[in-house]
């Protein structure tokens, strides 16, 4: 079920890419497929002929990733389903990014053979920044926040996660503020443009910042009503999470596409004369190289999202970061998932201790503060994952149940399972090994 | 208005920020009282050093193309009427002599300095 879940919820990404990309076929800001051309370049059948090549093949790896995902959906070993998930994304990146510079490579070639490569300048305007920036103000990031946070008063026992919310919403203040690179839209000459092209993409990036803080409110609310209602179901907080997720996606990618529509739309009579050529400074289309420039964060050349500098250290550091993250972490982290999705280890009495134990965590009990252990055939219903892990094979962390908060780590596919009960009147259910064995454990307990 | 920097040139940035801001002011692309943005913001925008717009600006100030003020930060004040600074005489003196040397006699060198002088004001 987990699994269906999570290739489900990323399935659709190679088709979003394979439409952004075929959308960066469309000229905008007289670019195409990250390479600028003159107005005449825009009807040339040569290049008009190596965008079409570029949309066809943009549909075909997508359909071959999404039949390939789909596969692996059906065919993949349950204890390498992650591994297998997260190799898969790795390569939904890595081929669009090949293909994309490959494509972005043939029609430089062709540009230059053309002869439209022009001089490098770089192009600032003076008119635009002298105009005060519009920009959403704090206290919408703050109002997200204290809405984040007030649960905590009412659910003393979660405040961590409420303030995790509440840090985050305000923490969207910063990414709007300080991951935006506060430089005009410019295209060539005419400052009118230049004026509209910025204003609609810094509202946009402004927007979706401010999208995110309010759904880190909605997700505290979310977790304050799960634990008041456990009646609606264990699930219900993860299927409100999932369509908040979505909703947010489903914004962020409109207004893309509002703003690259526009960029079309104004940039339509340009390149005539004077107008801004920078593909000098983006390796393949897509990586942001300029020694010259003094900044970390830039725009993208089209559309609203930024980038890094790649030849600032920052830019480096944070471009080894994502690199490290995507094809190092990601397949370590498909391992240490695969591990956790064995179950639980045996439980084990030893030392005084009652000991359940599984992938990375392991809960001892001193047996002398347990004051009642018996075993259940059947666990409690709509139990709610507040903290820690909720798979197939394995559900640990902390648990809203119809007993009461409780502590689990055990496997809900195979019974029976230990309740045990602290001096403190906390709960455990624990799980882990053969019937006989928890059945020796509960004699142990008792002597 | 447009800043066209070009990091190639032996002329430094700042140099080129100021004479296509006195080139803008000459030309009308800005007028008397305009506002331009501040030093942090054409930094940003150029992707510079805040010291070389600071340098640039220091300059434009010093030569009285622009004025600047706390509140309103820089704004445009062309000179009117002051007549040519010596260093403006003796940069013309020096670009007649290279139109001299070109190959260009008086009246072509007049008839050009004329064209060059009502661009941007026509």
């Amino acid at each position: 079920m987990n699994a269906l879940i999570m290739w489900g919820l990323t399935l659709w990404v190679p088709i979003l890419m394979c439409v952004l990309n075929i959308n960066e076929a469309k000229f905008k800001k007289n670019i195409a497929v990250g390479v600028t051309f003159p107005r005449a370049g825009r009807e040339d059948p040569d290049v008009l002929g190596l965008l079409r090549g570029f949309k066809r093949e943009q549909i075909g790896l997508c359909l071959a990733v999404v039949a390939l995902g789909a596969l692996c959906l059906w065919l993949t070993w349950p204890e390498l389903n992650f591994l297998t998930y997260f190799l898969w994304i790795d390569l939904v990146i890595v081929v669009q990014f090949v293909s994309y510079a490959r494509w972005n490579g043939k029609l430089k070639r062709l540009k230059k053979a053309k002869g439209w490569t022009v001089p490098a300048v770089r192009a600032a305007s003076v008119t635009v920044p002298a105009v005060p920036a519009k920009r959403v103000s704090l206290w919408w990031f703050i109002a997200a926040a204290v809405v984040g946070v007030v649960p905590a008063v009412f659910d003393r026992g979660l405040w961590y996660a409420y303030l995790l919310d509440a840090v985050l919403a305000f923490a969207c203040f910063f990414g709007s503020r300080y991951l935006y690179r506060n430089r005009a839209e410019t295209v060539d000459e005419n400052d009118a443009v230049t004026q509209a092209l910025t204003r609609v993409r810094r509202r946009a990036w402004d927007r979706v910042w401010l999208l995110c803080a309010w759904m880190m409110a909605v997700v505290s609310l979310c977790i304050f009503l799960s634990t008041r209602l456990s009646a609606v179901g264990g699930g219900a907080f993860m299927a409100l999470t999932v369509v908040l997720a979505l909703g947010v996606c489903a914004v962020a990618i409109i207004l893309e596409f509002r703003v690259r529509h526009v960029q079309e739309k104004l940039t339509a009579a340009s390149g005539e004369g004077f107008y801004v050529d920078e593909d000098d400074r983006w390796i393949w289309g897509q990586l942001y190289y300029d020694p010259n420039d003094s900044r970390v964060i830039v725009n993208n050349r089209t559309g609203v999202n930024s980038t890094v500098n790649l030849a600032r250290p920052g830019g480096k550091v944070f471009m080894a970061f994502a690199l490290a993250l995507l094809f190092v972490a990601m397949p370590v982290m498909g391992v240490c998932f695969d591990s956790m999705g064995t179950g639980p280890e045996p439980l084990v009495v030893a030392d005084g201790n009652l000991t359940a134990a599984s992938w990375g965590k392991d809960y001892v009990l001193p047996l002398e503060d347990i004051e009642s252990a018996e075993l259940i055939d059947a666990l409690p219903k709509n139990m709610v994952r507040t903290w820690g892990t909720g798979m197939d094979s394995l559900l640990k962390g902390r648990f809203s149940t119809e007993w009461g908060d409780a502590t689990l780590c055990l496997d809900p596919r195979s019974g029976p399972w230990l309740k045990v009960t602290m001096a403190d009147g906390s709960l455990y259910l624990l799980g882990g090994g053969e019937t006989s064995n928890i059945v020796d454990i509960i004699q142990e307990i008792e002597k | 208005m447009l800043l066209k920097l070009d990091f190639s040139s032996d002329k430094p940035i700042y140099m080129q920020i100021r004479d296509q801001i006195v080139l803008g002011i000459a030309q009308r692309q800005l007028a008397a009282g305009e506002r331009l943005p501040t030093i942090r913001a054409l930094a940003e925008e150029c992707g510079i050093n805040m010291m070389t717009v600071s340098k640039a600006y220091q300059l434009l100030r010093q030569e009285g193309y622009i004025a600047t003020d706390r509140r309103s930060g820089a704004v445009v004040s062309p000179r009117q009427g002051a007549g040519p600074s010596k260093e403006t005489l003796e940069g013309l003196r020096l670009r007649l002599g290279e139109l001299r040397l070109a190959g260009l006699s008086k009246e072509e060198a007049l008839d050009l300095c004329g064209r060059l002088f009502e661009e941007g004001t026509e």
